[in-house]
């Protein structure tokens, strides 16, 4: 991937149907609670309602969408200090260092734009991500056993994970 | 008078109405009530307030009656997703003035009876902020700290750790 043909931009409403498309697919839907369409466009449409906020990342190559991350910021303010985030790339742009540069932008504008000192996240058992998120300075703190029931009636425990910022 | 108001002919348990959200919100605006829960502000007690009796059209919430007086609400919090709806997060809230008179327990044990026959929930997790006095009914009745956040709570006071309790009905 040629790093003059990539950037990160604010998102945009329009950039909801990328985001539907890549949490759409197979195998990501596998790191995500949803597993249909309906429940994929709910889901969608509250990650991209924080582009009013300027919470929200999308990166861009060749000027096409191909990832995006946010801050699902709280509203209530004895939890504004910390702050949940959610992270998705396309499946034709993985393993070229999409979702770290995603991350260590959002990682500056966290701190920077909304004073966040504890950044956190969840991620399933398994997933290939734990990797760059334990690489990026995030600690695993807890988990929350048996979170997700699989069609198979197999279940996947969810590890939470945070960074001081 | 019994020790427990619960085990009074006039307290009773029933499935919760709209219309005690004026109930929910008056006691999400009490100080020593809001400090265990996210909300700080009339504005954010009201949104909240909106939010969770909005649960009670499926059926999934119980409000404790002493005299036909709403005194607490206990809901499961149904999952919006497939894949996780075995289980879900449970609230309770009791009126301070009728706290530490079994309304807790009675609405919790009702509670997890309601998501184990009805919902077929596998599970029930609570979150709650540590010094909180339901932590010693949820102990009580088996449930158990599966993780916690430091720092997750901050007020002008400091930082407060958030706390993780379950119960597992597969466990029996």
């Amino acid at each position: 991937m040629d790093k003059s043909d990539f950037s990160i931009r604010f998102s945009k409403e329009e950039d909801f149907s990328h985001l539907v498309s890549w949490l759409s697919e197979k195998e990501t839907m596998r790191w995500f609670p949803m597993s249909n369409v309906q429940e994929v466009e709910d889901a969608a449409k509250h990650w991209i309602s924080f582009c009013k906020k300027y919470s929200c990342l999308t990166a861009v190559y060749r000027g096409e969408p191909c990832g995006s991350a946010n801050l699902n910021l709280n509203f209530c303010q004895k939890l504004q200090h910390q702050c949940i985030l959610s992270i998705v790339v396309g499946e034709a742009y993985r393993n070229h260092g999409v979702g770290k540069r995603l991350l260590m932008e959002l990682q500056r504008i966290a701190k920077e734009n909304f004073f966040i000192e504890l950044l956190h996240l969840e991620v399933y058992e398994h997933n290939p991500a734990i990797f760059l998120y334990s690489k990026l300075g995030f600690i695993e703190y807890g988990r929350h056993p048996h979170f997700i029931k699989e069609s198979l009636g197999c279940y996947r425990n969810k590890i939470l994970m945070q960074k001081l910022l | 008078m019994a020790q427990w108001i619960t085990e009074e002919s006039f307290y009773n348990v029933r499935y919760t109405e709209m219309q005690d959200e004026k109930h929910l919100f008056a006691w999400l605006s009490i100080e020593e009530v809001v400090r265990w829960f996210p909300v700080a502000t009339i504005e954010e007690s009201a949104l909240f307030a909106k939010n969770w009796i909005g649960f009670s059209r499926y059926c999934c919430s119980l409000t404790g009656t002493v005299h036909g007086v709403p005194r607490g609400i206990a809901t499961l919090f149904l999952m919006p997703y497939r894949k996780i709806a075995h289980l879900c997060m449970g609230y309770l809230v009791i009126d301070p003035m009728f706290q530490n008179r079994g309304i807790g327990t009675s609405l919790l044990r009702n509670l997890m009876h309601l998501g184990k026959t009805y919902f077929h929930l596998e599970s029930v997790h609570f979150e709650v902020y540590e010094g909180s006095a339901f932590i010693s009914i949820l102990k009580k009745n088996r449930c158990q700290e599966i993780f916690r956040q430091e720092k997750y709570v901050k007020t002008k006071q400091g930082y407060m750790s958030r706390m993780v309790f379950e119960i597992n009905f597969l466990n029996g």
